[in-house]
């Protein structure tokens, strides 16, 4: 119990942090709001009233507090661009990001697990060669580029799928799966290569344990071995990972999105960043670091609990 | 180099023969470009390869290899210069977190675990968000999320020797902790730091081509490969071979530092070779 109750003051600690990283970082942008807002030629009482009314008067103190106070209501403030609250911007554009993350990293497990063990098993033939130097390809190809190449091949030349854009789900979820397919296929080709060569090694390691031996003179078949005991074993520092896996999962979609125009967060947070719509970017961000530190404690969490090996301290 | 050398080191081979002719072709773009790289031909737009333009010509009807080759000088640049950034602070602040310990290892490695935690790509966005897009900016951005790694390298290595008895000689002998710090412990700690510099020059090399491409790294006209990738992307159903050139470099490029780095690990610690 210990344990989670340093977890869990390390996980405040870390979102304080972080919050006051953010907010601080974008109160380094030269540049007043107000004057943005108002254009070059406003005069010095509107600036002031306008000022007053965004609050960028108030000493730094002050603001970090009413900022902080507001992510956690869920209001981070207005869109410059769009004079839309970020909130519901944000809440606009997730379900593609969400959908399209899942799909990518339940693509990624599906294909890496099987893929590893296999890969651990032929340890040493020439099939674990050719593995590795796939998985070798597969983390150097940037995602982008295998994105562009599958909207050639499937796109335009197959036209098995649209060449990008997005369905919504409730226009059709079929459709909208298919146009999220070509993306989470790029944002998991690199993933998948990450798990397989981290799961090699573990299955590696694992088959040279004396329970494995142990297994094999109570005449049980290598498959059986491999798949109900070994892979148990092997799944558990994969989960270590995890949490960085999703990560670059999120990285991925950030980029991708742009690849095949798909209306994510990654492409409004790119496009903000170019407008220079400084309150959408601010709260994008730290919307973002919310979600990736979060999934890093609940894999922690979840870490400890499937593991009776680790002593909880 | 014996035969069962090579086939202990393949990994190692392959990636330095690939580093090799990529570094070859970066000292060749000092000295020749088969044509100017911003030399616009309008009358030869999207040419496909011939033999006046090897890898064809682009929307501008400037020379694709030329630019491919200027690129190059460009990732190199990104690599070297950001990794670079990233081991001097974070071999300062692992030196630091090993070496000392207590408060101030736990507050240095809780902030190395923090920023280990997010995407390069998020890191580097956030950066340019705030200090705007510019060449430095890219370096900076890019060489951030290298850090940890060096730092958490570092700190091991430190942690690791700080009892060995020749530091306790070195301490005894009236050595500063400087000393012992930087001439005593940190070339015993060289080569998982060599080993990291490689593969974080691949990461470097990936990021500013993610970065050039959603247009906010390297600008244009300098040559990068990641914005070539943003141009081609948008004429590719005219001119699909304009996306393969500049994608392939990046994927050799990567793949390259990335077996180099692989390989010298595997040299290094024969418990891991195949």
């Amino acid at each position: 119990m210990l344990y989670f109750a340093r977890r869990f003051i390390s996980l405040i600690v870390t979102l304080v942090v972080v919050s006051m990283i953010v907010f601080v970082l974008f109160q380094i942008i030269p540049g007043d709001p107000a004057l943005t807002i108002l254009g070059m030629d406003a005069d010095e009482a509107q600036l002031a009233a306008l000022r007053a009314q965004l609050g960028t008067d108030q000493p730094l103190i002050n603001r970090y507090a009413d900022w902080g106070r507001g992510i956690l209501k869920g209001d981070a403030g207005q869109s410059l661009r769009f004079s839309m609250p970020v909130t519901s911007l944000i809440k606009s554009r997730l379900p593609v990001t969400l959908l399209l993350s899942i799909m990518a990293l339940v693509m990624a497990v599906a294909i890496a697990i099987p893929l590893g063990v296999i890969a651990a098993r032929s340890h040493g033939k020439w099939s674990d060669y050719v593995i590795s130097i796939v998985t070798q390809l597969g983390m150097a190809i940037p995602s982008f580029w295998m994105g562009i190449i599958l909207i050639l091949i499937f796109g335009v030349r197959l036209q098995w799928f649209r060449a990008g854009g997005y369905v919504p789900w409730s226009d059709s979820p079929i459709d909208s799966i298919k146009s999220l397919f070509l993306p989470a296929v790029a944002i998991a080709i690199p993933v998948i290569a990450t798990i397989v060569r981290y799961l090699r090694t573990t299955v590696i390691e694992q088959l040279k344990l004396d329970y494995v031996r142990t297994a094999y003179s109570k005449g049980l078949s290598k498959k059986n071995i491999v798949y109900r005991h070994v892979l148990k074993n092997s799944l558990i520092p994969v989960i270590t990972v995890m949490g960085m896996i999703i990560a670059s999962v999120l990285g991925g979609s950030l980029v991708i999105e742009q690849v095949f125009a798909l209306p994510g967060i990654g492409r409004l947070l790119v496009s903000s960043i170019s407008y220079r719509d400084f309150y959408l970017v601010q709260g994008m961000v730290m919307y973002i670091a919310v979600a990736i530190i979060m999934i890093n404690f609940l894999v922690d969490v979840i870490y400890k609990f499937l593991d009776p090996r680790i002593k909880l301290r | 180099m014996t035969i069962k050398f090579m086939k202990r080191n393949v990994t190692l081979i392959i990636g330095a023969v690939i580093v090799a002719m990529l570094v070859l072709m970066l000292t060749i773009s000092f000295f020749y470009l088969p044509h100017d790289v911003n030399e616009m031909v309008i009358t030869d737009r999207f040419s496909p390869p011939s033999s006046t333009y090897l890898m064809g010509t682009d929307n501008f009807g400037r020379d694709v290899l030329s630019r491919i080759m200027k690129g190059s000088q460009t990732a190199f640049m990104v690599g070297a210069v950001s990794i670079l950034f990233a081991m001097s602070i974070g071999v300062i602040l692992g030196s630091i977190a090993g070496y000392v310990g207590g408060w101030l290892d736990e507050l240095i490695m809780r902030m190395v675990d923090v920023l280990m935690a997010f995407p390069t790509i998020l890191l580097a966005l956030v950066f340019i968000a705030v200090f705007g897009v510019s060449t430095t900016n890219t370096l900076i951005a890019i060489g951030l999320r290298a850090i940890p790694t060096f730092a958490r390298i570092t700190r091991g290595g430190f942690m690791q020797y700080k009892e060995f008895e020749f530091v306790k000689a070195a301490r005894s002998l009236g050595s500063s902790p400087m000393r012992i710090m930087f001439l005593h412990i940190l070339p015993n700690t060289m080569s998982p730091i060599i080993i990291a510099s490689s593969l974080g020059f691949a990461t470097a090399i990936l990021s500013e081509a993610g970065l050039s491409y959603l247009g906010l790294g390297i600008q244009p006209p300098h040559p990068s490969w990641g914005s070539m990738l943003r141009e081609a992307q948008s004429y590719m159903t005219r001119a699909p071979w304009y996306t393969y050139a500049p994608g392939i470099m990046i994927t050799m490029s990567v793949l390259g530092f990335n077996l180099l780095g692989d390989g010298i690990r595997d040299l290094r610690d024969p418990r891991r070779q195949k």
